[in-house]
């Protein structure tokens, strides 16, 4: 018995720890087999993200169309967005239907396929036969023999095999190139995957001729059924073969001759991402399987997703008062979507060290709520302008530090231009849109516009050094170079001179700009202002603490023509100093933590005022100031001020750059409190150019005090950030650890509680028994 | 005087069996009522309420052997001769059960739970194993038999319909949980006619571990 409650209380405290605390929420009910399942379900969540990542992957289609608004007789495009297939569109397979107002009242115009019935069949043969005939004439022409082809019976006697082939195409599960034999139709109201019995296509059926689709045989009894040119392989000029198109092998988009009435729709086939699963998206992934659990049975036929094809037409909305929205191919002439981006100019930075961040804005006028808008943004890349093909989309790893592409109400994106690739040189971005409509249809359209970007090498900020008497153009030089390696703003001082030079030998004509306005100087402080191969200029810093400058340059790309455009800012702040380590591995920041991203990628948080160093070490310290102009600089250790003129007297060196190196001979447990001391002033050539040539009054200068303190503790060991697995074990550790310790009391005052009631309990039960009369045994 | 006798006549019959009705009542709604904030609380209370409580009223309060409750193990061959029929009939009438379509929508399976062997199988031997376990001594075994005494063959269907009650109270009487409704009528009549709950357990185990592979595989 003993055991027994010994192995009770160990599993006790040992089964929570099976479970990660913080994830475990009560489970409302208290059933015993649905805590279990909310258990085991926080639980793999937790650790199956990938599998439930699968699970979500559910491709779907949306529909747009262009124009919007069209009359009897129009040209009509219906265009698809497709989402989550493991392949690219081409080589999807799009069964594209469409039904037109008449039908299905109008037997002898509907039923197609003559079967005396006008359903779903008849319309997407209606579809597939003006995709696949592409304006041919195909009234007058021959099926009885292909050109320069035997003698041929139409009845299907001498069958030319060859030319039957050509004309061909064989398909596969699951989209070009694809092999699978698990199908599935995604159920959005029970939220459930439906595996169908068999795999088969929703490629419309020819009754007439009596051959089935997609079969590597596309005979002349299929060409004249399908009004195609038995004498062109490729009779819509796609590229691909009469039988690919006749099944809508990569027909994206639909274009027909508009009636009122029209409906169109289309049932997309390809391998959902990240599975080998076949499955079909429709645009309004209506295909409730209720109706299709006959008799018990539960997997669905291919017949039954058929079935569910009619209730994903979509019309075509007309007027003004429609909240379609408008699909763009000619940006300019559209009024109610657009697509805009910031800077006009941009430019690759390949280092990755100064990017430019490109903003893209999507807006939709006829839009209600904006939040109910979803917005997917892709981006392509090319080295031409308008390449035939601009392949996949770029890869998220690609768009440096790009914000989320996917989403509601997403109607900006933007990234870092900095492509480590130099061969491209335009990029296209696409942003396809839906929105739902009051009736649940969803609507959709896109967007796209094309971005030439140039390498424009990189905008080194520099302090200034002036001469003020000395003739113009030698006014100015660039000295120092500051603000390297930050994608932050630079900050600057009030009353200092700012040099700015572009690093680039391939580009001419310069146009800087601040604040948006030319950059006008009262003296040309370059050789020749008006020259187009000034790549620096300059300017004074006369705003106020917390405001900004922006600066700007425009060049042309000798090689390319292209404008690129370079763009900095400048945060006017007080001068300040910090302290930094130089050797990292005896002196170095405490750790405070890690900062976690949305990727729940960590990245260690270090203090700027505590140090640690081991001991025996030698310490060397570096002094950071935001300026420069810093005058009598003096490091204080342990309340002795050191400077360069006594550092040997005390045991310490202090060099020309103010970096100071001093042993740290003492033992773990000591602190040394340690100082950085300067004098921040405007170089008197500096304040005489500020006067002189821009009006700054002699008593607007001033002098700062700057100091910096920090402490370093020797210590056994230095506490740094491990390599990136094992800061993820170690949060992962510190997260279950203090989960359990900061939930420790609740706990202990829960159990507690419970045991107290559990003895109240038996107490009572104990007191009830010896109320009631015993047997008499007599 | 004659009915001052006969109350104690029936009080001193009944003392146990009244107790023990207000113990498994009150373990009940403190099971079901008591506040928790997370799944440690969660699994505190049964353990308390189905497995200590009861344990210490049986050899405290009671002074009797847990073997009375069906804490022994089966020894007629019959018994698993009752535990193998009540299988048989469980899995046909699960059978039909997976025939219903209101079933299947409302069946829930963690998706994770189809995707890996090992997941699915950590889920039944781990997590729902523990707490079934909890369930079956309460019910099986110590609701049983302290009704088996007075009402012998009746109180597995007593002991079925306190099950019943206890999802009622919590609105939990779902198609989730039919599988285990199913056992509560099942694994009763084993544990009553094996005196030990840890037939009606295993038969359980087998049962559900066998029901939700199914469901899973027809739904591949």
């Amino acid at each position: 018995m003993k055991r027994f409650f010994s192995i009770i209380l160990i599993g006790f405290f040992v089964f929570p720890l099976l479970f990660p605390l913080q994830k475990i929420q009560a489970a409302s009910n208290s059933d015993i087999a649905a805590n279990a399942q909310k258990m085991l379900d926080d639980w793999s969540a937790d650790y199956l993200a990938n599998d439930y990542a699968d699970q979500d992957a559910i491709p779907t289609v949306t529909l747009a169309f262009n124009p919007t608004g069209p009359a009897d007789g129009n040209k009509v495009q219906a265009f698809t967005t497709t989402t989550n297939f493991k392949t690219g569109n081409s080589n999807l397979y799009y069964t594209w239907f469409l039904k037109r107002d008449n039908c299905p009242k109008d037997k002898s115009e509907c039923d197609l396929n003559e079967d005396g019935k006008v359903n779903i069949e008849d319309y997407k043969i209606e579809a597939a036969r003006i995709i696949a005939n592409g304006g041919f004439d195909w009234k007058s022409a021959n099926y009885s023999k292909r050109e320069g082809s035997i003698s041929y019976d139409i009845e299907g006697n001498n069958e030319d095999r060859d030319s039957d082939s050509k004309s061909g195409y064989d398909a596969s599960m699951g989209g070009d190139g694809q092999s699978s034999s698990k199908c599935y139709i995604r159920d959005f109201d029970g939220a459930m995957n439906y595996r169908l019995k068999d795999c088969a296509h929703l490629f419309p059926k020819d009754n007439v001729s009596g051959e089935s689709l997609g079969d590597g045989s596309f005979s002349l009894k299929e060409e004249k059924f399908w009004h195609t040119n038995p004498n062109d392989v490729d009779t819509a000029a796609t590229g691909n073969t009469d039988e690919a198109n006749v099944i809508g092998l990569g027909q994206e988009s639909f274009v027909w001759t508009y009636k009122t009435g029209d409906k169109v729709g289309v049932a997309v086939e390809g391998l959902a991402t990240g599975t080998d699963h076949v499955m079909w998206a429709l645009p309004k992934n209506k295909c409730n399987t209720d109706k299709f659990q006959k008799d018990g049975d539960f997997t669905m036929e291919v017949s039954d997703v058929n079935a569910c094809l009619e209730k994903n037409m979509v019309s075509v909305k007309e007027g003004t008062d429609s909240s379609v929205l408008v699909p763009d191919e000619s940006a300019d002439e559209n009024e109610n979507a657009s697509l805009t981006y910031l800077p006009s100019n941009p430019s690759n930075d390949p280092s990755g060290n100064n990017p430019t961040r490109i903003t893209l804005t999507a807006s939709v006028l006829d839009t209600l709520d904006k939040s109910r808008v979803y917005y997917n943004w892709k981006v392509y890349g090319s080295n031409e302008k308008d390449p035939e093909d601009w392949g996949d989309p770029l890869l998220k790893s690609k768009l440096v530090n790009s914000s989320s592409s996917a989403g509601f109400g997403l109607d900006e994106f933007s990234f870092d231009l900095a492509f480590s690739d130099s061969d491209i040189k335009y990029i296209k971005v696409k942003v396809s849109i839906s929105e739902n409509d009051t009736d649940g249809n969803t609507e959709a359209t896109f967007k796209e516009v094309v971005i030439p970007i140039a390498s424009a090498g990189t905008m080194g900020i520099y302090s200034v050094s002036a001469n003020p008497d000395s003739s113009p153009g030698d006014i100015l030089t660039l000295e120092e170079e500051r603000c390297k390696n930050t994608t932050e703003d630079c900050s600057v001082a009030k009353n200092e001179i700012v040099g700015v030079k572009i690093n680039s030998s391939n580009l001419t004509d310069f146009s800087w700009k601040l604040d948006d306005e030319t950059l006008i100087y009262p003296v040309c402080p370059l050789a020749d202002c008006s020259s187009p191969e000034n790549n620096s200029a300059f300017f004074p810093i006369l705003k106020n603490k917390g405001e900004k400058y922006t600066l700007s340059v425009s060049a042309i790309d000798k090689k390319t023509k292209e404008v690129v455009s370079l763009t900095k800012n400048f945060l006017v702040t007080d001068p300040y100093a910090f302290i930094t380590s130089d050797d990292k591995k005896t002196c170095a920041p405490v750790l405070l933590g890690y900062f976690i991203d949305l990727d729940n990628n960590l990245s260690p948080d270090y203090s700027t005022t505590n140090f640690q160093a081991l001991p025996g070490s030698t310490i060397k310290l570096n002094p950071n100031l935001s300026v420069p102009n810093l005058n009598n600089l003096t490091w204080t250790v342990d309340a002795t001020t050191i400077n360069k003129d006594t550092d040997s007297q005390c045991g310490v060196q202090i060099d020309d750059k103010g970096v100071i190196t001093f042993p740290a001979d003492t033992e773990v447990g000591y602190s040394f409190d340690v100082k950085l001391s300067a004098l921040y002033t405007q170089d008197n050539n500096i304040k005489k150019t500020l006067n002189k040539y821009w009006g700054v009054a002699l008593n607007d200068f001033y002098e700062k005090q700057i100091d910096a303190t920090i402490t370093i503790d020797i210590v056994d060991e230095l506490e740094t950030a491990d390599a990136t697995d094992s800061l993820s074990q170690k949060n992962d550790r510190s997260k279950l650890l203090a989960a359990m310790i900061s939930s420790a009391p609740t706990q202990f005052i829960f159990l507690v509680k419970i045991v107290l009631i559990s003895f109240l309990l038996l107490f009572s039960s104990y007191f009830l028994l010896s109320l009631f009369p015993k047997k008499d045994n007599a | 005087m004659r009915t001052s006798n006969k109350i104690k006549e029936i009080s001193s019959a009944y003392r146990e069996l009244l107790a023990s009705s207000l113990v498994i009542l009150v373990c009940l709604l403190l099971f079901l009522k008591f506040p928790t904030t997370n799944s440690f609380q969660n699994i505190s209370k049964e353990i308390f309420f189905f497995l200590i409580v009861p344990i210490f009223y049986i050899k405290f309060i009671l002074k009797k052997d847990l073997r009375d409750f069906g804490f022994s193990l089966p020894r007629k061959k019959s018994d698993f001769f009752w535990a193998i029929g009540v299988l048989l009939a469980l899995i046909g009438i699960s059978l039909i059960l997976a025939k219903i379509p209101e079933f299947r929508k409302n069946y829930l399976i963690v998706n994770s739970l189809g995707n890996s062997f090992l997941v699915f199988l950590l889920y039944e031997l781990v997590a729902f194993n523990f707490l079934f376990l909890l369930q079956t001594i309460f019910f099986q075994g110590f609701i049983l038999f302290t009704f088996s005494d007075k009402f012998k063959k009746y109180s597995v269907l007593l002991t079925f319909i306190i099950y019943c009650a206890s999802l009622l109270l919590e609105n939990n009487f779902a198609w989730q949980m039919a599988p285990l409704i199913l056992f509560s009528l099942g694994g009763s009549l084993i544990s009553y006619k094996s005196r030990s709950f840890w037939l009606a357990y295993l038969t359980g185990m087998i049962f559900i571990i066998a029901f939700d592979s199914f469901l899973i595989y027809i739904s591949k």
